[in-house]
């Protein structure tokens, strides 16, 4: 089992890549390597099912991509066939450049559609929200609560729509949806009140206390940050002349501004239950990742070409089986690293809160 | 351990910003270490505005005044704050859905040590003996929105044990359970109380499971009044919100009052009864086996039955399957439910109740078999249309209420069945709310939401009466309150079809009960015989006297 933040840097060398090229080869190649981890992820996963329907209504989305491409860009030289032009928009030649651009962008988004898949699998969420700074901790848990509160508003929404349906409401025009959304959102807010009490009972919050003159000073000193980013903007995009101090002190801002951010995380304390331990495995799957990533950007700067691939240009893309290898090496996580999660056999099915 | 001494509490009154008529009004009281304390009394009287003065949530959640003093192990949570109060009071609230931050059990249980800084040993240990403390270490790796009611409010109860709190105080934690969650939950508190002597402070209103563990109970009548105070016994003698053992003690005479069924058995053999004749035994049944409806079982059995075969049948069910997710939830139901009959329906979790009863208003729609209620098709008529002659109450009450007013909501349902505008007084006064026309529904106690449920769907009148669990966080005066209404309707000529787990409601007004099991009927028969031939589904008062005569307290008092 790797490390959650091994993870990350390999989603993040993943969809890099994908945005890096639009060669379909690669794409393919990066596509599969994604897939493969996709399905060592979603065995014995509780969630799997839910990510499995989700991404069926995506891919077929991704897949719509190459018709819709090839019936609007009637540009290119290869004409496969001729629609009648008095057909509106879809009137016209269909040539294969459209195809294969459609093909190519097709299989970007689909790399990508399955990389989130993965990501979400792999990582949990209070496991991502325990590698989080301090001081964003709070905005990550809101974002963490949200998550978790839908499937719960999934059901209160079929509730409420079961019941008003019994009263003989008929939902014909958006006017008629007002009471589902009213005892939604009442029943949503009803939820966040309970949700807060529980929290702050249970010591969410808690801060060491500072004294006044170092309460002023971090206020202070995040405005001045504040004001420098905005002032070094200001400089950089109208005083072309000026862009040394410019970009020096949108730099100094920055740092002054996580330095406050820092300070401030520190009054927090908190500590972090099950730190997970670093292994050879992660060395391994970090230093592919970290690899491939600095690989194609290297190889986009020197040489763009390579990756690039615009089909109205040139209809076959060029194909180099030492860039085509490099991704592979993103299946080396895949190799070492074992499902994150333990068989579940009986956790599988969720059980019926209210019996159906 | 707790001690409050010259409380006087009022919320911010939110129109004129002053504050309003006090809760809590010069309350004194002292809670001892490791005492098991019952908080009991009708809705709306400060139950929970007590309990939430415990960890300092009043005031520091809601705002308002607060004079006195509150003293919680040498703490004072006035100062302190809830989040200061956290090591020593655990708060667990009522819907087991509203207080998860996480959504796996095992990261739930850390976040309160997470907050308080612990270090990770520490949390390990903890973790590792929560989970087995409150039975759940099956569940460490479960979604939350994978558990079941009871499961969900165990976790909530380890997420606050981690703290190692002094106090653990929870406000109504079975109300949103079905009974066999609540049983679950109130026999893990009462072993937390007796192995770690751990005080407890519980508000109820299933007083039957743990009023006889209780040292302490504070009963309060209402807002600003002073509690009653004292020993489970003395403090149930003054009041009227008692459980039917209880009830029936009172109205005997017994003393000291019995509080479970095996304290009231030594009085029963003093009891001269009439014995039964040998038509009544003959009506008892062996548990389990299937009741073939007893025709000479005499007039006390089965009431309606000669009336069944001129009247047309309200639901008529035959070869009824239904599968949902890909799992067969119905598999041959033949039922008939003649016009004018109270049938109660019963079974464990997932037995498949709920899904009947959607069948029977066509929320859900046969997979095999047919439906037919009051004549219509139900696979072929649409759930708008079998509206106007069906009333379908569903579990949860807060689905149904949305607009600003009482009135409001039967209005609203008036309109979308097309009906006229009517007067609305006299179905509020048989529902007990003819004050509260006005009132935003939302605002209302949990008796009185399922009222107002009631009432919006009542309000067409309509001739088949569906209800799915209407007595979920009910005192025993409001459940009295629905019975009697209930009865009413049935007088009326209604026909009324009610899915529940509460044996003493079905003991007050059904007269045939249904038993499913895993999907099909496993008993159907006259109340009275499936109560005394089950050892599970019976009225506390026929478990004492296991007679099919006595099934409530008004049997007994009168039958002697």
């Amino acid at each position: 089992m790797l490390h959650s933040i091994s993870w990350v840097v390999w989603t993040a060398a993943v969809a890099v890549s994908a945005t890096l090229t639009q060669n379909p080869f690669y794409l393919m190649i990066l596509l599969g390597v994604t897939a493969i981890q996709y399905a060592a992820a979603s065995r014995h996963h509780p969630r799997a099912r839910g990510w499995a329907s989700l991404l069926r209504v995506a891919l077929g989305l991704a897949l719509l991509v190459i018709p819709f491409n090839a019936l609007n860009a009637h540009a290119g030289d290869h004409v496969l066939f001729r629609l009648p032009e008095s057909w509106p928009l879809i009137g016209g030649k269909i040539t294969l450049e459209a195809v294969l651009w459609g093909t190519s962008t097709a299989l970007g988004l689909l790399a990508l559609i399955v990389l989130f898949a993965t990501f979400n699998l792999l990582i949990d969420q209070a496991q991502i929200l325990r590698l989080t700074p301090a001081f964003i901790y709070e905005a990550g848990l809101v974002v963490s609560i949200a998550l978790t509160f839908v499937p719960q508003m999934m059901i209160s929404a079929q509730e409420i729509r079961e019941a008003q349906r019994i009263r003989g409401h008929r939902t014909k025009g958006l006017r008629d949806m007002l009471p589902l959304v009213m005892a939604l959102l009442t029943t949503g807010l009803e939820h966040s009140l309970q949700l807060a009490e529980s929290m702050e009972a249970r010591g969410f919050g808690n801060v060491r206390p500072v004294s006044a003159a170092h309460d002023t000073l971090l206020k202070s000193l995040s405005v001045l940050s504040l004001t420098g980013i905005l002032g070094s903007t200001f400089t950089l995009t109208y005083f072309s002349r000026l862009a040394w101090l410019g970009w020096s002190g949108l730099g100094a801002s920055i740092l002054l501004l996580i330095g406050v951010f820092w300070a401030q995380g520190r009054r927090v304390r908190r500590t972090r239950y099950r730190r997970e331990r670093w292994s050879w495995r992660d060395g391994v799957a970090i230093g592919a990742s970290i690899l491939v990533l600095v690989t194609l950007i290297a190889v986009r700067i020197a040489h763009p070409p390579a990756l690039r691939y615009y089909a109205y240009t040139v209809l076959l893309p060029p194909f180099d089986p030492a860039l085509g290898a490099l991704p592979l090496l993103l299946a080396v996580p895949t190799l070492i690293g074992t499902p994150p999660a333990a068989p579940q056999s009986s956790s599988t099915q969720p059980s019926e809160k209210s019996e159906s | 351990m707790i001690e409050f001494e010259g409380l006087t509490y009022s919320y911010p009154d939110e129109d004129t910003g002053q504050a309003a008529a006090p809760v809590l009004d010069d309350l004194s009281l002292r809670i001892e270490e490791g005492s098991f304390v019952l908080v009991v009394g009708p809705s709306g009287a400060g139950k929970s505005t007590l309990l939430r003065c415990i960890n300092g949530l009043v005031p520091h959640f809601y705002g308002g005044t607060i004079v006195g003093h509150v003293r919680v192990a040498g703490r004072d949570p006035v100062v302190l704050a809830p989040r200061g109060m956290s090591e020593t009071v655990g708060f667990v609230f009522q819907d087991p859905e509203a207080q998860a931050v996480f959504d796996v059990v095992e990261d739930e249980l850390t976040f309160a040590m997470e907050n308080l800084g612990l270090p990770l040993e520490t949390m390990q240990v903890r973790v590792e003996e929560a989970l087995d403390q409150l039975h759940i270490a099956h569940l460490r790796r479960r979604r939350l929105s994978s558990l079941s009611g009871g499961e969900r409010q165990r976790v909530a109860i380890a997420s606050v044990l981690t703290l190692r709190p002094e106090v653990l105080v929870l406000d109504e934690p079975t109300s949103q359970l079905d009974p066999q969650a609540a049983e679950e939950v109130l026999d893990t508190l009462v072993k937390l109380n007796h192995d770690l002597g751990l005080t407890i402070v519980l508000s109820e209103h299933r007083l039957e499971r743990v009023v006889q563990y209780a040292d302490q109970v504070i009963y309060m009548p209402g807002p600003g009044q002073t509690p009653l105070i004292g020993p489970p016994r003395q403090v149930l003698a003054q009041v009227s919100l008692v459980p039917p053992l209880v009830e029936l003690g009172k109205r005997l005479g017994w003393s000291p009052l019995p509080l479970t069924i095996k304290e009231a058995r030594r009085y029963t053999r003093s009891l001269d009864l009439r014995p039964p004749e040998p038509g009544d035994l003959s009506a008892t049944l062996e548990g389990g086996e299937r009741v073939v409806r007893q025709e000479e079982a005499g007039p006390a059995v089965g009431v309606a039955e000669t009336l069944h075969e001129v009247t047309a049948p309200a639901i008529e069910i035959e070869g009824l399957r239904f599968a949902y997710n890909g799992h067969l939830v119905l598999r041959g139901i033949d039922l008939r439910v003649n016009a004018g009959e109270f049938v109660a329906v019963m079974g464990r979790n997932g037995a498949g109740k709920t899904t009947l009863l959607k069948q029977c208003i066509g929320l859900l729609k046969p997979n095999g078999g047919r439906v037919h209620v009051l004549g219509h098709d139900t696979g072929r008529t649409s759930v708008e249309t079998l509206a106007q002659q069906v009333g379908y109450v569903p579990q949860n009450p807060n689905a149904l209420l949305f607009a600003d007013s009482v009135a409001e909501e039967l209005a609203f349902t008036r309109r979308a069945q097309g009906l006229p505008a009517g007067d609305d007084a006299t179905l509020l006064r048989t529902v007990g709310l003819e004050g509260m026309r006005d009132r935003y529904p939302r605002d209302l106690s949990a008796g009185e939401r399922q009222r107002v449920a009631l009432a919006a769907v009542l309000v067409s009148d309509p001739a088949l009466i569906l209800l799915d669990e209407p007595t979920r966080g009910l005192d025993y005066a409001q459940k009295a309150a629905l019975a009697g209404f209930l009865q009413a309707q049935k007088r009326r000529g209604k026909t009324v079809v009610m899915v529940t787990h509460d044996v003493e409601l079905v003991a007050q007004c059904a007269e045939r009960v249904i038993l499913l099991g895993d999907g099909e009927i496993a008993v159907d028969g006259p109340v009275r015989t499936v109560m005394t031939g089950s050892q599970v589904f019976a009225s506390q008062v026929n478990k004492l006297f296991r007679d099919p005569r006595y099934l409530t307290v008004d049997d007994v008092v009168e039958g002697r």
